[in-house]
């Protein structure tokens, strides 16, 4: 019987097992250290992809918010109007949610969470923002001149008629000169003004603000601050606008494709106007309304009113608003006639006023009602030289948006009051006028959008 | 078995095992020195995140020169020491809440300040305390590897010894962050570095 050879194996199995088990726990340690190490590193890859995600997140809601319906949601216990979509970049996801701001900025707040494919997430929060196209009551783009008695200030409806918002808006303040001679307005300075009715020293408007894009900011010059002048700071104030030109943006509503005599508004042209006609508007000859008019010259006169138009609420902003305006564009408008009389009116609020008075004593909230004066939008066409507005007629009463960036603004006559914005190149006044801003303006758009506030916030924070 | 055939066994097991041991110890004191290159990469990494990530969002006219209050000898120059804002609010009435954050090169470490601002009974008040923390040791960067390298919108550089009119914060739009972490044992460095895109400033 041959056992010893059996005898020589003992043992092996064990030495054996020893071994694969040293063997495999070092390959088991590795393995873990190498899977360890590549997780992290595609971890760091991942976030970074998320927050792509995130950032396209935030680019899409810019462009819904231009076109998309709001519907009603709740944000932190808030009930709001929102935007909310889920969408893929590559193999990532995003879900945002946009709400516009109240206040009627025209603002949207925008919440995005983005995740990649691993499950990695970033989280991003920005707002849409808007410039509004008729930020300040007037906004001088080259040069104002104004006489002694100029006045400006804001309302938001008949009952709230000294908001603080009549601020002069200026590319440079010292483009802007103001009279000082003594008259019946106030001599010089703005004692009938809501800000400052009675302050000593007072001034003409609620504040100056001048809107640059590359810094330095013009400077201030040394009157600011005295009687009869821009204010001191704070109410005066430089705004660096994020972008070019410096002035508010006119709306995209012409199209190169049109002709000459036509208008559009998005894509559709239209020509109700005429290559060699006056359009005038008085008594007998309303303008019609959400009719877009497009004349070498325009003449709206005492009188002159628009029919079939309504005022509605609008849905997101909350304003009242009139449900079909009328837009004009030429390079030559006449308001009110200098005829020796006065007190002409045009485009008066509806079923407002007996007559063709509208005084502060007498059924003034109806003069100031809100969202009216978007009603009527002159867009100003032509050059520098040839484009020009004439505001004719003492005490003269007009409520009306004119947007005029290369246009000569002449008042010419004294006592005028006016409810709206204006646009302009250039503005020289004789004498003395009222100019009541609409405080909702501010809500009325040039309709783009541009990020703002961009940053990142927890993963887990609201 | 006889007590030779033990021994000479044992005596081979325990060979075999001197030298997997000694292998393992040498594969162990390679990986743990990887691990520790590894987690300062990751570290130095996860620093460039942290300052890219507040960097993205400043609001850039508010990028202003160190030190910040209560650290005196943190650098001065813009090139090593930032501090700037983030706005949060969401609600286009004021510009608050937001945070002063403040980033510096300061004794071999990358240093963060952090006061965070809140409406407080309408005002806007700075919370208690002001968060100092070190987010990275071992930085080891010389004069010619600045921390911060600011750009314009044209890519170019700008200067921060002689900043264009209205500084340095009015023109920056991108800014490069630059760490040289030292190995361990300061035999060697990497180099970490990020562009980080100002996400507020003018991109149209």
């Amino acid at each position: 019987m041959r056992t010893r050879s059996r005898r020589d194996e003992d043992g092996n199995i064990v030495i054996t097992m020893t071994v694969i088990m040293v063997a495999s726990a070092l390959i088991v340690v590795l393995t873990n250290a190498s899977l360890q190490g590549l997780h992290l590193s595609r971890r760091a890859g991942d976030s970074a992809n998320a927050l792509q995600v995130s950032d396209a997140g935030v680019n899409d809601a810019i462009s819904a918010v231009q076109t998309a319906a709001p519907a009603p949601c709740t944000i932190n216990g808030v009930s709001e109007n929102c935007i909310q979509r889920s969408g893929t970049l590559g193999t990532g996801t995003y879900t945002y949610t946009a709400w516009q701001s109240s206040g009627g900025s025209g603002m949207w707040h925008i919440d995005v969470t983005g995740v990649d494919a691993t499950g990695v997430k970033r989280h991003v929060q920005a707002d849409a923002a808007t410039e509004p196209l008729f930020e300040r009551p007037i906004y001088v783009a080259a040069s104002g001149t104004f006489s002694s008695g100029v006045l400006l200030d804001s309302y938001s409806d008949g009952l709230h008629t000294c908001t603080g918002n009549g601020v002069l808006g200026t590319r440079d303040p010292a483009d802007l000169s103001f009279g000082t001679s003594s008259n019946s307005n106030s001599n010089g300075v703005g004692t009938a003004n809501c800000t400052y009715a009675g302050a000593n020293p007072s001034f003409p408007v609620d504040g100056c603000a001048t809107y640059y894009t590359n810094p330095p900011a013009p400077a201030f010059p040394p009157s600011t601050g005295t009687s009869g002048h821009c204010p001191p700071a704070p109410l005066t104030y430089d705004k660096q606008l994020t972008y070019s030109p410096s002035a508010p943006q006119r709306p995209s509503t012409q199209s190169n494709s049109c002709a000459v005599t036509y208008a559009s508004i998005g894509s559709t042209c239209y020509n109700f106007g005429s290559t060699s006609a006056t359009l005038t508007c008085d008594v007998n000859n309303p303008l019609i309304a959400g009719k877009v008019y497009s004349y070498p010259a325009v003449s709206l006169r005492d009188g002159c009113l628009i029919t079939g138009i309504t005022m509605v609420t609008d849905p997101v902003s909350g304003y009242t608003v009139p449900d079909k305006p009328v837009f004009i564009y030429t390079p030559s408008l006449d308001v009110g006639v200098q005829t020796g009389g006065s007190n002409q009116v045009v485009n008066q609020p509806p079923g407002a006023l007996s007559g063709h008075t509208c005084n502060l004593s007498g059924a003034a909230n109806l003069c100031y009602m809100q969202g009216w004066v978007r009603s009527l939008s002159i867009f100003m066409t032509g050059a520098v030289g040839s484009s020009q507005v004439n505001l004719n007629n003492n005490q003269m009463f007009f409520w009306g948006l004119i947007d005029g960036p290369n246009t000569a603004t002449h008042f010419n006559n004294s006592g005028m009051n006016f409810w709206g914005g204006l646009i302009t190149n250039t503005a020289t006044s004789g004498s003395q006028f009222n100019w009541h801003y609409d405080d909702t303006l501010s809500a009325m758009t040039d309709g783009k959008y541009f990020p703002q506030n961009w940053r990142e916030e927890p993963v887990t924070s609201p | 078995m006889s007590v030779i055939e033990m021994s000479v066994t044992l005596g081979i097991l325990s060979l075999v095992l001197v030298i997997l041991l000694t292998f393992l110890n040498q594969v162990m004191a390679v990986t743990v020195r990887s691990e520790n290159d590894s987690l300062l990469e990751r570290n130095g990494q996860l620093a460039l995140r942290t300052v890219t990530e507040d960097l993205r969002g400043m609001s850039q006219t508010t990028l202003t020169q160190c030190p910040p209050s209560g650290q005196p000898s943190w650098p001065t120059s813009l090139d090593n020491c930032a501090t700037f804002r983030v706005y949060h609010d969401n609600s286009n009435v004021t510009t608050c809440p937001y945070s002063v954050i403040t980033y510096a090169l300061y004794q071999g470490a990358l240093m963060e300040q952090r006061q965070d601002y809140a409406l407080v009974s309408g005002a806007c008040s700075s919370t208690p305390t002001t968060s100092t923390r070190t987010v990275l040791t071992s930085v080891a960067n010389s004069s010619a590897q600045p921390l911060f390298t600011y750009y314009d919108n044209t890519g170019a550089s700008i200067s921060t010894s002689s900043p264009p009119a209205g500084g340095v914060g009015g023109s920056v739009h991108s800014i490069s962050v630059w760490l040289a972490v030292t190995y361990t044992g300061g035999s060697s460095q990497v180099s970490l570095k990020s562009i980080a895109a100002l996400r507020n400033a003018d991109t149209r």
